[in-house]
């Protein structure tokens, strides 16, 4: 197989394989590995996602012998080598005084050269993994201090303020990869889903504050169908919140959307999901990309609620 | 890529039609050449009103030119109307195609879409965590 | 042999030691002119180049001589060259000039020196004053209340320099370029660059004007305007000889400027910084390198705009308003 088409099956995947896809991608190790060095952009870019691959299936061997050939082409102190090397040691640090020592060396780098921000993005996953909240939540602000145009970090920011519960400060930070990519029609539909999830967490379930959470979710979910046709996680977002704005105990006068027009949307919603689901299942040609498991849900929607 | 007979022979036969157009020119290019070029005879130099060279500029038949047009536009027709799949220019239906799979990116079917990045976030990889549910579904795997 | 009489109206070239009379045919007098070389010995390559030069006899081979051409089958100009010029000028100019080409390549490798990465500071200038801009171009994609909030905290920040790399030196002039450490480098790389076109332009120049200068080469195949003949037959001072024809001189620059293609085909794509520095870069993810104030630009002054700009700002168009009648009509 040649360089191209194997990164092409890396690309394919996602950086959250399923744990057999990443069985596959590793066992590749050997057949790369042994592809003589051409020195093109594309060798290193599957050198890296082998790395990774290899990480995450324990091949520690391979692993090492790729980071080798990738620091003896790009020498030990280029910014992204070093994360690299700093996601080996991670992996394959044995208990958590190991993992205090990587955090120390990540801070020592950052140190030295604040500019380095794969590696400060290193040391922010570490310290999630380590519970420390908070201190992650900092380091990531500063790091958005120093570049607010980087969406990864915005988008990874209101990750972390979800996880605590702090849906204002989420919905802040989405807004801003917004900025940066006003057609990232996924931001919309994670917009949408906060404002539900927001719009639950408030206890009494008929006030006005809801009707407006559940409202603005619904405005993002159909801005993200906008952005993409036929967007699966778009649709089952519209019929969820139409399907909640429907209920008996959300009083109409708070509503701005009539009524009808939710109508109309929850059964336009769900004729698409009748439609992916069916196209899905029975394997047409139009419906491979598809992730199964969203496909299985909106199934289960679909069969809960008429 | 697939084309249909049908512009496949529409193809061939303008082809077919401009080749034969080309060469009509050409054939009367050349007897036009011959045919007023004058004779060199002592007298043609004598007389400074007689052109020493031929006249190229001689106009082309009408049939001729009716023909190369007719030609070129039908075969444009052909190649237009011979099936390659368009690539969808709005947004909304490339990545609703990206999403459902019929758009293919290099070749394959891309996961999570055409912002996926903004959500796997490669560079916060949590390699451990990874790491930890492989060993898992291999334990499960036996 | 000529015409004569009150048609004639030729001039002479002094081609060296031949005399050549330019006759013009009869023709010319009605506005269409042809013009013929025709002498009274007829000249060759052979006996031309051998008188002018002093070359050894087997230096260009004898060519038989044609017959003068007869009035009725003269079209444009004829001149006879030899085909030692082809293997003795052409091929010569066009190989030095493609080695240059590739020899050039590679001192400008040697010589390039890896872009400074911007400190922290610069950075944080940069790219806080991108966000201005991603504010105001993308401010209808969040509501209200958060663009006249982050519109708000940009404007106060912009206007008091909280993000300048050093805010002391908000009210003094710009800095010269020539002071500054990052200025002098985009300097020093760009004069490498230049001096790497140059000194080899300067050298091939003189090599080709000593050794080649006054030589008709080739002749294009189709027809050309007058303007092209001081492109085409730099060197050759006759005004008289047909576009079509080109010296020496001017094929080295045809060469210089038309050469592009082939470099890329030698040397790969983008050959001026070649696929290593590419690379490098690419494994460089912050793409910090690129200066976004030029030298010479006064930041304070940028950020001031941009805060009047965001501060103008009056017209806001969520694009969330009415999407439901939006999607409704299209399903």
């Amino acid at each position: 197989m040649s360089v191209t088409s194997l990164l092409n099956r890396f690309k394919s995947a996602s950086a959250n394989p399923t744990p057999s896809e990443s069985l596959a991608l590793s066992q590749l190790a050997p057949s790369i590995l042994n592809l003589t060095i051409t020195d093109s952009p594309e060798q290193w870019a599957l050198y890296e996602s082998l790395l990774l691959s290899t990480l995450r299936t324990g091949d520690d061997t391979s692993a090492r012998l790729i980071l080798q050939r990738l620091s003896d082409r790009f020498g030990n102190d280029n910014a992204r080598i070093m994360a690299l090397q700093g996601i080996y040691d991670e992996a394959t640090a044995t208990n958590n005084a190991q993992l205090e020592e990587v955090l120390k060396n990540y801070g020592d780098v950052l140190k030295d050269d604040p500019t380095n921000i794969p590696v400060a993005k290193r040391r922010i996953t570490l310290l999630h993994h380590l519970s420390k909240k908070s201190e992650a939540i900092s380091a990531l602000a500063t790091l958005v201090d120093l570049n607010p145009t980087d969406a990864e970090s915005w988008s990874q920011l209101a990750q972390y303020y979800f996880e605590l519960s702090m849906y204002s400060q989420a919905i802040f930070s989405l807004e801003e990869v917004l900025l940066i990519l006003p057609n990232a029609y996924n931001i919309h539909a994670r917009l949408g889903e906060i404002n539900y999830v927001a719009a639950e967490a408030i206890g009494n379930s008929a006030g006005k504050e809801v009707v407006e959470k559940l409202e603005a979710s619904l405005k993002w979910y159909l801005r993200s169908v906008e952005l993409c046709d036929g967007y699966l996680r778009g649709y089952y977002g519209i019929k969820t919140v139409t399907a909640k704005l429907l209920e008996s105990k959300i009083s109409a006068s708070h509503r701005t959307i009539p009524e009808e027009k939710v109508n109309k949307l929850n059964s336009a919603a769900t004729v698409q999901l009748h439609d992916i689901v069916t196209g899905s299942e029975k394997g047409k040609k139009g419906f491979a990309g598809y992730d199964l498991a969203e496909v299985a849900a909106a199934k289960e929607l679909l069969e809960t609620t008429p | 890529m697939a084309r249909s007979l049908p512009s496949k022979l529409l193809i061939a036969f303008s082809s077919l039609l401009l080749a034969h157009a080309c060469y009509s020119a050409h054939e009367h290019s050349l007897l036009s050449t011959t045919a007023t070029t004058p004779p060199t005879t002592p007298s043609s130099s004598s007389s400074p009103s007689t052109p020493g060279t031929p006249t190229t500029g001689s106009s082309l038949p009408l049939d001729i030119t009716l023909e190369t047009l007719i030609s070129v536009s039908l075969l444009l027709v052909g190649i237009i109307s011979s099936g390659w799949e368009l690539k969808p220019i709005s947004l909304r239906n490339y990545a609703g195609g990206v999403e459902s799979g019929r758009v293919l990116v290099d070749g394959q079917v891309k996961r999570g879409g055409l912002f996926g990045g903004l959500e796997e976030r490669p560079g916060f990889l949590d390699v451990r965590k990874q790491r930890k549910e492989f060993t898992e579904w291999m334990k499960v795997q036996g | 042999m000529c015409p004569s009489g009150p048609i004639f109206s030729g001039f002479e070239i002094v081609l060296d030691y031949y005399v050549l009379r330019v006759v013009q045919s009869p023709a010319s007098i009605y506005g269409q002119r042809h013009t013929k070389l025709h002498n009274d010995e007829p000249p060759n390559a052979y006996n031309l180049h051998r008188l002018r030069f002093n070359l050894p006899p087997f230096f260009l081979p004898r060519l038989p001589i044609l017959p003068p051409p007869t009035m009725a089958q003269v079209v444009g100009q004829q001149i006879l060259r030899d085909p030692a010029l082809f293997y003795w000028i052409l091929f010569p100019i066009t190989i030095v000039m493609i080695l240059t080409g590739v020899l050039r390549h590679y001192a400008t490798l040697l010589l390039q020196s890896a872009p400074k990465p911007l400190e922290a500071k610069a950075i944080r200038e940069q790219k806080n004053y991108l966000h201005g801009i991603n504010l105001r171009t993308n401010a209808n994609q969040i509501p209200l209340s958060s663009f006249t909030s982050r519109k708000n905290y940009l404007v106060q920040a912009f206007q008091a320099g909280n993000f300048l790399k050093d805010p002391d030196a908000k009210n003094k002039p710009p800095a010269n370029p020539m002071s500054d450490p990052n200025g002098m480098d985009a300097m020093m790389n760009m004069m490498k660059g230049n001096m790497m076109m140059i000194v080899p332009q300067t050298v091939i120049m003189g090599w080709i004007n000593a050794f080649f200068s006054g030589f008709v080469i080739m002749k294009l195949p189709f027809p050309l305007t007058i303007r092209f003949k001081s492109m085409l037959q730099s060197g050759v001072m006759t005004r008289d000889m047909d576009v079509r024809w080109v010296s020496s001189l001017s094929w080295y620059f045809l060469c210089l400027f038309g050469l592009r293609p082939v470099f890329t085909f030698i040397l790969g794509n983008d050959n001026a910084a070649d696929q290593t520095m590419a690379q490098v870069q690419q494994m460089n993810p912050q793409a910090n390198t690129q200066q976004l104030f030029g030298p010479g630009q006064d930041p304070a002054k940028m950020y001031l705009a941009e805060a009047e700009n965001l501060e103008v700002m009056v017209q806001h168009e969520f694009v969330l308003d009415g999407i439901e009648d939006r999607i409704l009509a299209r399903i």
